[in-house]
Parts: C-alpha cells; structure tokens; sequence
C-alpha cells in the first residue's frame, strides 16, 4: 500500500495537500480532506457506470461515439452544457466539440450562476488569490455565504477561522458576516450582522453610501441594520488590505445579477482609500475553468454560441437553463452534470423531451435516461488534469489509480472527430 | 407594401437580421426570397420560412407566430414595418429610424443599443427593454419605446438619450445605471428603480419603494412632464388628467453616483392614502 | 523542400542587404541548396525577410483572459470564422489565442514572446499558449516583486548574489520560462499594503528589508552569471509618471556593465515634474542607449486608438482607472505580482495622449543602432499588434509622418524634436532588424531573426509597395518552419507553434532553501508548483543557456 499525493477538486479549494493511500485498484484511505472531499474521492471511485450505453443498453465505445456523433450533426440548436465539474483539458475539448457542431455551450452547475461574469463586465473586478488574503487581509467579509458548510476547508486555509485569527504572526483580524440567521461560519466570526436575503443589494448600496459619507434615507420601516452596516463601512474603509468573501447565496438568486454589481460596486468605491478584494465562492471543483477556458478560445467566460460559426454571447439567451426553459434547443451534451437532479423544473423537463448525451465518470439520473452516455475514468483518480481554482490559481490534479476507460476529453474529442472526419469525407 | 407570412412557427430559434423596410425596398420579391437567415445553425433563405405577397416598398409586414424568430427590424433606419402577433427576440435592436410596431408580445432585448426612430409594442415586452449590450456602459442612445402591455426588468439600463414608455407594470431596476433620457412607468414600478443612475428622469404614477440613497428634493408639477404625457396619451396610452395635472415628489439621486437624476412619484389620493 | 526564388532579400544577420537572390528551405531550416526539382516559390520583384520576432507583447495567461471576459463589447463586431484550417475566435484589442496566432501569422510574425507570466500562473499560460497556433513562443517570468527571492536578495552578501542565481534558475525550470521580467520591482508588493507604490530605487519595500536598487541589481547580475540568452527584462519604476525618465536613467546606470533590456522604453522617458504636464525625455534616454551596448530597449509605441492597458504594475493601474472612471481589474497574485486592467483609448488631440506617440518616434529616429531600439507597441498596452504596419509606415515614409504630425495635438508634438523635421526615414532592411533580426540577437535565438544556413525556415514574403502600411499588412507568403501558412493573405495552414524555452544547469539542493520560504507564502504545495505534464511542455525547443561562459 503505498502513499500518493492527490488533489481534491469536490468544491472550488482545489485543496493540493490531500494523501491517499493506494492499495489494489483502490484507495484504501484518504487523508487531509473534509467531509465534501471524502464525498468526491468515493462517488469518483464507487463502482462506475458502464463505459458506454445506447437506450440504456451497454454497447462498446466506438458504436455510443457513432450514435452521439449522429445525433449533434444533426441538431440544429444543440445545447452543451455542464462542464464546471469537469477539468480544463476536457474543457478544451468540449469547447472543440461546440464549435463543430455549432452549439450553444455554457458551464452550468448545482451551485454557479454566471452572475460575477456578468456583473464584472460592468465594473471589472479587483480579486486576490488565497495566500495574498490569507497573508494580508485585516478584515474579511462573509456576505451571504457559508464556507464551514459550502467549502468547510477554506476559513482555516485562509486563517480565518477563530484558531488561524489568534495565531501569531498576524495582523489583528476581524472576520464579519451577513446571513439571514447565525449560520455556522457565523459562530467563527467576530461580528455577525443579520440580514434578510431580499435586502442584500439595498443593504450594499447603502454600505456604498456610508462608505462614501453620502447621506441616505435612515428610515427604520426598510429594516436595514443601518448602525451594524455603518460599522463595517468604517471598518472597511480603514484596513489596510480587505476581503469580501460571497457565494451562492448572493449570485445564484433571481437577483444575483445585481447583487453582485452591488457588491462590485462597494469593492470598487473603497478601492479609494483601502485595498479590498471579493473573492466569489465556486461552489463546483472546476467552474473557474470553465469560465476561464471559454474565455480564452472564444473571448467570452459563458453563454456562447457557435450557431453562425464564430461566437456570440449572451446571457440570458445562450444561458442553457433559458435555452432549455424555452425549448430552443433540440439536443443536449451533458458534461459532468447531473442535469435532471438540479436544474429548474421546466428545464428539466425539456432536457427529457430532446435527445441527450452525458458524459462523466458518475451514475447520476441524468445518466440513466439519457439516449447515450458514456462512464469516464474520473480526473483526479485514474486521470491527471488540471483545474482551476475559485481563485483562478491552476493546481495539477494526479492520477493515484489507473483505468483503461477513456477520460471525459477523450470521449469529446472521439465524438468531434467523428463528426469533423464525416464533414472532411 | 410587401407582406411576409411566416408558414409555420420553426422549431428552433430563427436569426433575421436584415428583414427591415429600408432594406426590403429596393429589392426583387426573388432578391428577398434570397436573403439568408439562420435556422439554428444551419444557413437557409427567407423562402425556406416565409411566403411573399405584395411588392416591396416603405411599407413591410410580418405575419405569423414568430414568437420564435429574432432580430426582426433590427437596425432598421427607416420606413414601417409591421409585425402581426408576437416577435421574439432582440426585435429592433439597434434601430436608428422609421416605425416599428408590434401588434402582440415581444421578447427579450427588444430595443436595444437603440439610436432613433419609434418601436411600439402593443403586447408586452421582456427583460431589458430599450437596455445595454452586454459590457456596454451606454444603453439607448434615442428615439421612443412605448409599450401598452407590461415589461421585464432593467427596463433602460444604460439609458443615455430617449423616451421609454411603459403602460403596463414596469419589472425591477428600470433605469439601472442610466445616464439621462426618460422612462415613463404609468403602471406599477418594481423594486430598486434608478440603481445607479446618473442623470435623467423616471416616472412613477403608483407609490414605490426607492433605495436609500435617494433623497426628498422637493414636490412639485414639471413642465416637461406635461409634454410628455400628453404626447403619450395622443399616442393612446392610457394617461389619466390627474397624471397630467397631477404634483409629483422630486427624489434625486442616486446618492453614490453623482445623484444628477431623479424619480418623480405622482402624489394622488391614492398614493397618499 | 523549398526554393523561394529571386526575391530582394533583407537578412541584415547576415549582411544581406536587398540583395536579389534564391532562398532555400528544408527539414524546416535554411540550407545551401536543394535540389532542381524541388518546389519553387516565385519571388521575383518581392521582398523577402525572416519571420517577424515580437520581443514584447502580452497575449496569454489570466491577465490577458481577465482582460477578454471584461469586454465583450470589444469582440462582438470582430469575429473569426471557422474554416477547414482555422478555429473560430474574436478579435479586438485583446483577440481570443486562436485568432492571436492566426493574426501575428498573417502580419509576417513567426515567433512572439509573452513578457509578464505570474509563475504561479504558468499551467494557465501554457495551455492558452497550447491554443495559440503558428507562432513559436516564449514567456518572461514575472520576479520583481517575490517574497521568496526578496528574502535571498535580503540574505545575500553586499556585491554577491547569494543563492538568488540558483532560485531564478528553478524558477525558470518549474515554469518552463524562457527569461526574467522585473515589473516595478518592489511597487507591486507595496501595492498590497494599502495601494501604495515606490518613488525611488532606494525607497525600502516595507518590512522586506530590500530596495528596488537591490533587487534590480542582485537578479541583473544573476541572470549574467547564469548566462541566459536573454538579458534581464525591466519594467522601470514610476512607469507613466511625469519626471519618470530620471528613474529610468537611475536603473540604467545601476544596471551599467550587466546586460538589461528596457521594456517599452516611452513610458518611462517623461520628463517634467510629478502630477504636472509631461516632457520629452527621448533624446537623452537614446543618447545613452547608444552609449551602451550593454543595454537594449523595446520602444512601447502608442498608436491613436482603442488599446487595452494591461500590467503586473497594479498601482498603474489605478492612477488609469482614477482617469479613465471606466472598467477596472485588479487580481493580486500571492508572493509574486500583481496585475492591473484598463481598457484605454489614445487620441490624437489629447496632450498626454499625443506627447506619448511623439516620444515614441523619437526613439524610433534618434536612436542610432536600430539593433538595439526594436520594436513594439506593449500590446496591448500602447496599440494592437496589428497597427504595426502602420507604425512602420511611420518610421518609413516621411510625408506620410509629418502629415500625421501635423495631426496631433500642437503642444505636445512642439515638446519634441519631430517638429525639427526629423529626415530620418527607416529603410527595408532597418525595418528588417527592429522586427526581426534585432529581437531575435537580443532574445539569444541564434535561429531565429535570420535566414543563414541552419536557421528556421520562418520566412515571410511581401510584394514591393510603395504604401508600406499595405505592404506590411498584407504578405503574400508567410512560411513557418518550412510549411507555406499564408498565401495572399489566406491561411493555408495552422500549425502548432514550440514553446521556447530556456535550459539551465543549476544546483538541485536550492530546493531545500526554497520549500520552507514557499511554504510560509503560498498557498500551494511546494511539490505541485513545478510544471511536469507533458501536454503543456511539450513540444519546446530548449534555448540553453551560457553558464560561466560556457554552453552545457
């Protein structure tokens, strides 16, 4: 039984000091993780779901490669969607397969929503990755999110949980949050400020004004905690080096948008007397990548389409939760993402009606009712890859076990040179 | 005037830039047949999609359920064109001139980067009606929007010059960053108006939950507004007297961003009450 | 196997100065001869040139992507189609990486160097780098600001550089880099405590115990006593800043007798006082450039237009944002850099705006040895690559000069010597050395810049045309490493491109020195820091470097 090194990719820490002890074609143990990273290394090891299935019936490879391949070359509006569960190399691939097919393709995952890409292309964003915080920042702002539960690794990687404020070497250091009621992250925190979540961006607009010294409206009937507000404004504008951690709380709501504009904003105005960065919380292991690699091939971080052969973008209507909410697309490339098990209702449904592939190394749902799906080797386990994390800073994900199944790249790149192969003959 | 009937409403979405009246008028009835659109991904011709009838002129007309069929009049500069029912997306995005009208709904993005010319929507429109483009910091730049039925939200965004008028309920943050012009809300106004804006002036006839940082400047019966409104009502949009004669309380802001504008909220009985 | 045949060839490497002649191509180099059956391209009446060399741009990693997902604005009316050879893309000041080598190709370039990779970051540049096709590339590794190098250069005997050579070293193996780039060395760290930023070489970064005098000195020298091909690359202090040009000068003369590069030299030549109008600075900074043959420079020049400021110079970035009230990124990178984004456009009426563009000519004219003022634009930062050929136009067609001169904003333009009537016209083959065999020599790419026996068959064609700014735009052959990849302005072929990269020996046991630094500032496993997949290192072509003299 020998000791490996792995990294976790099971939320957006990337945590690259997890050990795992490798015995025949298992891991008998894994050390260094949190509950969320126990649960990633055993659903990528657990008895996977067949290499490949048609109709769910278990055919080789190269016929479902045949059968997926017929299905996007004959789409007119397919949709591939996922991704942010994915690694980079397979994103990559999948963006390769889009354009081939001319899809739309957008990352879409249980926890992301496209709202910091969105807002940031209003204000731009001033970001740090986790040593700069974890080294410089005095005081940290937790704005409607929970990491001790979201991403239980992070507080004490950041030396913001209550034993890494207290150790030496450090500035003093306040950790503040907002949250509707005390959450968990809230008892490690200094201050905690409650907050109902349909004030948010009322609440950071008036933080704007505080920090600003522009007069506002003090009228008690909007139930804004104004002097607990007031406090972290001078707070804020007085450190030296400050961070404001959110999540999914704030961005993935029907008000994320401007949320996180809000809170752009308030990051932006007190960059005129304080060094403060937002650090948007990633819920899925890959989903910066994901952002990030579409970036790169098309110029834009998501909701892009390849329809006319080169892209365009637009959220909200090349979003693949409005594509499938208004039945547009008559296909569906699903990429490490058990759709039907968190997408709305109605997009849910649609992703029934149409054909659909999966591709990843879990039986999900999705899976089970898709008309083709393909069992990968999971990155992170039999596949070395890279992923991005929440912070943007690349870690390598390594390869403790081996397996003769095709990683999700491989499977992407198979169906594009299918089809790409057929457009040449 | 050339008609185009649509046959049948296509499967996926179908991208038809160009279908506008000052493009169609020196045009062949074979030449319009050729034009290409987008089906999906998939590169065909208005044939394919619509039948032709009448000759091509100032006048232009769509007809059918095109709820699914986008870009209709975008850009167009001049002449009339008609749609006959309901209009998907980016209807009259960019338009610089001519008349618009859409006798049913219209989707998303109708209207937007728009420069000049009148876009009238007799159903209701989308979300980000008369808006920005994605990263622009400008929304519409000119010209009118009036819309009979209700509208989604960011209604404005960006909004630097023009009129838009709302006669149904108007969705959240309308005016969201503006630079100046006015939106006119003679329905309800959802939540946040005016975030951000800079300059310019929204309307409220029903009482509205304003952020913080707007202020109470003073209460009084624009001039300005009277124009408006009666332009609005010879327009058919249901303005009442009271609306017209009515006082409004002047709140100016926003407060973190140079606090040059202001929603005006009409203060009647109702609204008092 | 190929024989270009009869073209007017500018190979000033090797002296050949438009004289008529046959070029011939095979295994992807320039050899004596090839046989007569082999394919001819017919160059008769056309010029023929290496491939064009880039010693400074910024077209991969997570600023120049952070700069892309701020704009879509700026793609949306610039679109690349796919064909059989090329993926699709967006263009604008900052193209998607498809387009980025699709578009460096087309204009004649061959090989670019990327000039500011955070090395934490190098996964991330290598894989965009892997989706840039054609072009031959090389990154820079940002050190200016490292607080584990600080600590060595803090520890290292006065006059000595300690471990430091050793540390640069593995950094250049873990990152698979080809040179060292210093950005405001110590300001970026600064800016991390409370947006503040350094003056002067002697200012001492807060609590590090070192100033940007020693830094710049320590790392210089060790980048000559570990002989890398290309000196160190310096991003002076003070970019921007009216009065800057003494700072440059400082670093200049500090750097005396060690090998340095200046990265876009306008920047840093304003004279004036802080906070007021700039000066011109441009004729003394090329009069002692040309004094040292030690030292080189890039020009940085600023073209009127939408750009997009991009730099690990965080506090620059600031003062741009402060001026521009616009779009805004700031991303600080543990222990390393910073990095600062602001969409930016230069115009001709603008005082600033127009001096700038000046200065920048003035370097081009008044510096007497174009093998050592070459050019650039900063792209970004100063012009897109691609307002190139007019730049060249500029610097080749004096009417065509003075008729935009006569364009820009009076004041700024009678601050410098342009109004003299500068005569000054470049000619082919000084064109030749400032976008080929100039880089080339001061990268260290003996195979690069030339078309001498053994050198890569990087080759581009133009036909003659007396509007240089069409004739730079527009060659009718470009052929990289052998393969034809554009003919008449249409891509043939995208290959992919080498990374290039720097080979060293170094003493293995720095590790030991460097975990327990490491561990204390980052945030990554020291083990995963090093780049070894494969998939991203490979295919490079080694560029070894000259230890105590010797090749090893």
């Amino acid at each position: 039984m020998a000791d490996r090194a792995a990294t976790c990719a099971g939320c957006g820490c990337g945590c690259d000091d997890i050990d795992v002890a490798v015995g025949a074609e298992a891991l008998e143990r894994v050390t260094g993780t949190c509950p969320l990273g126990d649960a990633w290394f055993a659903e990528r090891t657990a008895d996977p779901p067949p290499a490949a299935r048609v109709d769910g019936r278990e055919v080789d490879v190269a016929e479902a490669i045949d059968v997926a391949a017929a299905i996007l070359s004959e789409a007119r509006f397919p949709l591939l969607c996922g991704l942010t569960a994915t690694d980079c190399e397979s994103q990559r691939a999948a963006v390769a397969l889009a354009e081939a097919i001319g899809a739309v393709i957008d990352p879409v995952g249980p926890t992301d929503a496209g709202a910091t890409a969105a807002a940031s292309q209003a204000f731009g964003l001033s970001s740090a990755t986790f040593g700069d915080v974890r080294d410089r920042a005095e005081v940290a702002v937790a704005w409607r999110a929970d990491p001790v539960t979201t991403h239980p690794r992070l507080l004490p990687r950041l030396r913001l949980d209550r034993a890494g404020r207290a150790a030496g070497g450090h500035p003093a250091r306040t950790l503040v949050v907002i949250d509707a009621e005390r959450t968990e992250t809230a008892e490690e925190a200094d201050v905690f400020i409650a907050l109902s979540p349909e004030l948010d961006f009322e609440a950071l607009w008036a933080v704007r004004a505080l920090v600003g010294d522009i007069p506002i409206d003090r009228d008690p009937t909007a139930g804004l905690p104004l002097d607990a507000l007031g406090e972290l404004a001078g707070r804020l504008r007085a450190c030296s080096y400050g961070a404001m951690l959110y999540g999914s709380g704030l961005a993935a709501t029907a008000d994320g948008y401007v949320n996180v504009l809000g809170l752009l904003a308030l990051v932006r105005d007190l960059a005129a007397t304080a060094h403060v960065v937002a650090l948007p919380l990633r819920g899925d292991g890959n989903a910066r990548g994901a952002e990030d690699v579409l970036a790169w091939q098309t110029g834009y971080p998501s909701a892009v389409s390849f329809a006319r052969g080169h892209p365009r973008a637009q959220p909200g209507e090349f979003s693949a939760v409005d594509v499938l909410e208004r039945g547009d697309a008559d296909a569906a490339l699903i990429v490490g993402f058990d759709a039907l098990g968190h997408l709305p209702p109605r997009a849910a449904d649609h992703v029934r009606r149409i054909p659909t592939i999966v591709v990843g190394p879990r039986a999900t749902e999705t899976a089970a009712v898709a008309r083709v799906a393909f069992g990968t080797a999971a990155s992170g386990v039999y596949r070395e890859a890279t992923v991005h994390r929440m912070d943007g800073v690349p870690v390598p994900l390594h390869a403790p076990l081996t397996s003769s199944r095709a990683g999700d790249r491989d499977v992407l790149a198979a169906i594009a040179a299918r089809i790409v192969g057929e457009e040449g003959s | 005037m050339l008609t185009l009937t649509l046959r049948e409403q296509p499967t996926v979405p179908l991208e038809t830039e160009g279908l506008s009246p000052d493009r169609l008028a020196t045009c062949q009835r074979s030449e319009v047949e050729a034009l290409t659109v987008w089906d999906g991904n998939r590169r065909a011709q208005v044939g394919d999609f619509f039948a032709l009838s009448g000759e091509t002129g100032e006048e232009l007309r769509v007809e059918g359920d095109l709820r699914r069929v986008k870009f209709l009049g975008a850009g167009m500069t001049a002449g009339r064109l008609t749609i006959a029912g309901d209009a998907g997306m980016h209807t009259g995005a960019g338009m610089r001139g001519g008349e618009l009208v859409v006798e049913g709904a219209v989707g998303d993005f109708a209207g937007v980067g728009m420069r000049g010319g009148r876009l009238v929507v007799e159903g209701s429109a989308g979300h980000h009606l008369g808006g920005a483009r994605q990263g622009e910091r400008a929304g519409m730049r000119g010209g009118e929007i009036f819309v009979h039925g209700d509208a989604g939200d960011q209604v404005g965004a960006g909004l630097r010059r023009g009129l838009i008028a709302v006669a149904g309920r108007m969705g959240d943050v309308a005016g969201l960053r503006m630079l100046a012009g006015t939106i006119v809300a003679l329905g309800g106004l959802g939540a946040r108006p005016g975030a951000g804006m800079r300059r310019g002036s929204i309307v409220a006839m029903s009482p509205v939950t304003l952020l913080p940082t707007f202020a109470l400047a003073n209460t009084y019966r624009p001039p300005f507004l009277r124009l408006y409104l009666r332009h609005l009502r010879a327009l058919g949009l249901p303005v009442t007297d009271e609306q017209i004669e009515g006082s409004y309380a002047r709140w100016s802001g926003d407060g973190v961003d140079l606090r040059r504008g202001e929603i005006l909220v009409l203060e009647s009985e109702r609204a008092l009450a | 196997m190929l024989r270009i045949v009869q073209g007017r060839v500018y190979d000033p490497a090797n002296g050949i100065d438009g004289e008529v002649r046959d070029v011939c191509l095979d295994g992807g180099k320039v050899v004596e001869e090839v046989p007569s059956d082999a394919p001819r391209l017919d160059a008769r009446g056309m010029v023929v040139m290496p491939g064009g060399v880039d010693i400074h741009s910024h077209i991969a990693g997570p600023a120049v992507n952070a700069a892309r997902k701020l704009a879509p604005e700026d793609h949306r009316a610039d679109v690349v189609d796919r064909t059989a050879v090329m993926r699709s893309g967006t263009g604008g000041t900052v193209p998607s990486t498809f387009a980025t080598g699709y578009r460096y190709a087309l204009l004649g370039y061959t090989t670019v160097v990327d000039a500011a990779t955070p090395p934490l970051a190098a996964r991330h540049a290598l894989a965009e780098l892997r989706d840039t096709p054609i072009v031959d590339a090389a990154f820079l590794v940002l050190m200016g600001n490292n607080l584990p190098l600080f600590e060595l250069i803090r520890e290292a005997a006065p006059d000595s550089t300690g471990r430091v050579a050793e540390a640069v070293a593995w950094w250049l193996e873990a990152t698979g880099g080809y040179g060292v780039k210093l950005v405001n060395p110590g300001g970026v760290e600064m800016w991390k405590h409370g947006n503040r930023n350094v003056t002067s070489l002697d200012d001492e970064v807060e609590g590090l115990g070192v100033t940007p005098r020693r830094v710049l000195s320590t790392i210089a020298t060790a980048v000559d006593e570990l002989g890398l091909p290309h000196p160190v690359h310096v991003h002076c202090n003070n970019l921007g800043v009216a009065g800057n040009w003494h700072t440059t000068m400082d670093t200049l003369e500090t750097l005396e007798g060690r090998r340095a590069h200046l990265a876009h030299l306008q920047f840093h030549a304003y004279g004036g006082d802080p906070g007021k109008r700039p000066r011109s600075r441009a004729p003394e900074l090329a009069e002692h450039l040309d004094a040292h043959p030690e030292h080189s420079a890039d020009v940085g020049q600023v073209m009127f237009g939408p750009a997009t400021t991009m730099t690990a110079d965080a506090p620059v970035s600031a003062l741009l944002r402060d001026i521009t009230g616009g779009k805004w990124i700031n991303a600080d990178v543990e222990a390393e850099t910073g990095c600062g984004i602001v969409p930016f456009a230069y115009q001709e009426r603008n005082y600033v705006h127009a001096l700038q563009w000046g200065i920048g000519l003035e370097l081009f004219l008044l510096s007497r040895d174009p093998w050592r003022v070459v050019l650039s634009t900063d792209h970004p930062n100063g012009a897109s690559f691609l307002s190139y050929p007019r730049l060249i136009r500029l610097l080749m067609d004096r009417e065509f000069r003075n008729e935009e001169i006569a364009r820009a904003n009076k004041k700024a333009i009678g601050r410098t010597v342009l109004r003299d009537n500068l005569a000054r016209e470049y000619t082919l083959g000084e064109i030749a050395i400032v976008t080929r065999a100039g880089p080339a020599r001061l990268l260290g790419l003996a195979h690069k810049g030339h078309l001498g026996v053994g050198a890569d068959a990087d080759v581009t064609v133009y036909s003659e045309n007396p509007d240089r700014e069409e004739m730079f735009s527009r060659p009718r052959y470009v052929i990289k490493g052998g393969a034809l990849i554009v003919e008449d302005g249409e891509l043939r072929a995208a290959p992919a491109g080498d990374l290039l990269r720097v080979n060293i020996d170094f003493d293995r046991e720095i590790e030991r020195t460097l975990e327990p630094l490491f561990e204390e500032r980052y945030s990554v496993q020291f083990s995963n820091y090093p780049v070894r997949e494969p998939w991203l290192l490979e295919p490079a072509r080694r560029v070894h470097a000259r230890r105590g003299g010797s090749e090893r």
